[in-house]
């Protein structure tokens, strides 16, 4: 695979989700593809779009000294330049919902992307891991999800020296229909659900639809060592950096429909009214 | 040339106010002079040239556009053209004037600026190096209100080699520190802090003076250390390193380091950074994003100042 990627140097495949929606499973599974192995502190895929570290390199500014506005309007610019050094085709982790700069761009320079994986789960289910996430409530992630303005990285009081710069990722809707319905690049899309269910065949079925020859066997292969379950482990025995310090675990159930366990009717029914629309959109209701 | 500063150690002189920044009290012989004109982008297909998209640098040059506020151009060591574009405000040419732009006429003039705080106990000065949000300033700004300590600098920081003692030095050469809004507070707890100003429209971040607060002569460098995070629970992880070790981290806390090689550095990065390290202990310590601050400063008082 390797191979093809280099082939298709100096472009990227974004690979888009609001968080805790089978983002990293994705980024684990093509590290196996990539090396046959998952070391779950150093996953060999591209980074995260929101880099800091990235953003302060290309453009030698300290992007502390820049409002997020100016910071957008230089992101697309930042790519196009940070791809030209990469020796491969790149596959960039983002929870950015697809926006505009101030200019009426796309922060997604469209020149440079080859496809948009867009990896979406119920949010029933999101619910309940991005409060474990968080650290927080049930309700108040419920009531995040529904923020029209919601953001990830973002600080309290203009604070703005966090690692990431701030993600803006309207509420969950706003987020799944802000990538589904941009007509500027190519959406590959990736129920939780399904992959959950057919992993050889969803994640065979992607890479095929991004362009890239791969053998079934090879996929199983890789989704073996990309099994939740092992994941799991792994994080048990050697923890996981991208884990928050104030939860447990990053890998906790994994599972599809165990909200039914953790979120009251109550709960169920208000994310059901806040999200129906795209809910049933997307096969979830 | 009207006004006189004195900034990261070089004399400055040019025709215009560099807003709050205090005038040289004596000023000497012009290191660098800034200058008002209107500048292009450098044209393209130059030989060893770096383009990026803002900016354009060799051994000769740097450019550098901060679109809808300035366009900057370092030529050779001594001279900074500067042009501020229409409707921008002074205060954030200043901003990035005083980041970008010095540190690379400082690096042209093989002084590098280091990602630390300083803060002098006694005669001793102590470095805390560290990347963007981890506290630098915090730490110093806390040590200062309540230690006693005496706050040298608190973000970007130069180390002078005295040869009369053969040590390295560090003096208040960027006379304010800076504080984000969460940390304000401090500034009216620490000795000698003027009132502050925001260092950009629409950034919660404050410069306060501090030129009343600093030691008033260079201060013998004592320690280095090395802030990291950790993902422990709550657990500071501390070593000491030592050999040439010390020489292959510490390097790694210069400012806008990713440009020492296209601008000829490297060599004489190295010898500096080797020649700072020599005399001095290195220590390494990583705290998780939950260690409050109090326990941190205990901990750097227990097991680094003490």
């Amino acid at each position: 695979m390797l191979e093809q990627l280099q082939e298709k140097k100096g472009k990227v495949v974004w690979m888009a989700s609001y968080p805790k929606s089978g983002n990293t499973w994705f980024r684990c599974f093509l590290a196996a593809m990539l090396t046959g192995k998952v070391n779950i502190n150093h996953i060999n895929t591209d980074g995260i779009f929101s880099s800091r570290h990235v953003f302060d390199q290309v453009t030698d500014v300290d992007s502390r000294l820049l409002t997020e506005e100016e910071v957008k309007l230089r992101m697309a610019d930042v790519y196009r330049y940070h791809l030209k050094f990469s020796p491969k085709m790149e596959f960039t982790k983002v929870h950015d919902a697809y926006t505009y700069d101030l200019d009426g761009q796309p922060i997604f320079p469209t020149d440079v992307t080859h496809k948009v994986i867009y990896l979406v789960r119920n949010p029933l289910d999101v619910v309940a891991s991005f409060a474990n996430h968080n650290s927080s409530t049930i309700d108040q992630t419920i009531r995040l999800m529904n923020k029209p303005n919601g953001y990830l990285a973002r600080q309290k009081n203009g604070l703005n020296i966090n690692n990431q710069l701030p993600q803006l990722m309207f509420d969950w809707s706003g987020h799944v229909r802000s990538w589904l319905d941009q007509k500027n690049v190519d959406v590959i899309l990736m129920r939780y659900e399904d992959t959950k269910k057919d992993p050889v065949g969803n994640f065979h079925r992607a890479l095929s639809e991004a362009g890239l020859k791969v053998t079934k066997k090879r996929v199983k292969e890789a989704v073996a060592l990309a099994k939740f379950d092992r994941l799991k482990k792994l994080e048990e025995e050697v923890g996981f950096r991208e884990k928050n310090i104030a939860v447990k675990a990053f890998f906790r159930s994994g599972k599809s429909g165990g909200y039914k366990d953790e979120l009251t009717s109550d709960q169920i029914k208000t994310v059901q009214k806040n999200h129906r629309r795209t809910m049933k959109r997307l096969g979830y209701l | 040339m009207k006004y006189h500063y004195e900034v990261f150690g070089l004399q400055v002189s040019c025709s215009f106010k560099l807003g709050h920044y205090p005038p040289a009290p004596s000023p000497g012989a012009p290191d660098v002079v800034l200058i008002k004109k209107k500048l292009a982008r450098p044209v393209d297909g130059l030989d060893q040239t770096v383009y990026k998209p803002y900016s354009v640098y060799n051994q000769d040059f740097y450019y550098l556009e901060i679109s809808g506020i300035a366009r900057f151009l370092i030529q050779g060591k001594d001279t900074v053209y500067l042009e501020k574009m229409p409707g921008a405000k002074w205060n954030d040419v200043f901003a990035f004037l005083f980041d970008t732009i010095f540190t690379v006429l400082l690096m042209k003039n093989e002084i590098f600026v280091f990602h630390a705080s300083a803060v002098a106990f006694g005669r001793k000065a102590l470095l805390f190096c560290a990347g963007g949000g981890l506290g630098k300033s915090t730490l110093a700004a806390s040590l200062a209100a309540n230690r006693g300590a005496r706050i040298i600098e608190d973000d970007r920081c130069l180390l002078e080699f005295n040869k009369r003692s053969g040590n390295f030095q560090v003096r208040n050469q960027f006379p304010f520190i800076e504080l984000w809004k969460p940390q304000h507070g401090f500034a009216s707890r620490i000795k000698g802090v003027d009132k502050g100003y925001a260092i950009r429209t629409a950034i919660a971040k404050k410069r306060f003076p501090i030129h009343a607060h600093v030691p008033a002569r260079a201060v013998r460098l004592d320690k280095i250390v090395l802030v990291n995070m950790n993902q422990m629970e709550d657990k500071i992880e501390y070593d000491q390193i030592t050999g040439i070790e010390k020489v292959r981290v510490v390097k790694n806390y210069t400012h806008l380091d990713h440009m020492l090689k296209p601008l000829g550095k490297s060599t004489a990065h190295f010898k500096h950074i080797s020649q700072v390290v020599q005399g001095v202990e290195v220590h390494r310590v990583r705290k998780s994003r939950s260690t409050k601050l109090p326990k941190f400063i205990k901990f750097i008082e227990d097991e680094i100042i003490a």
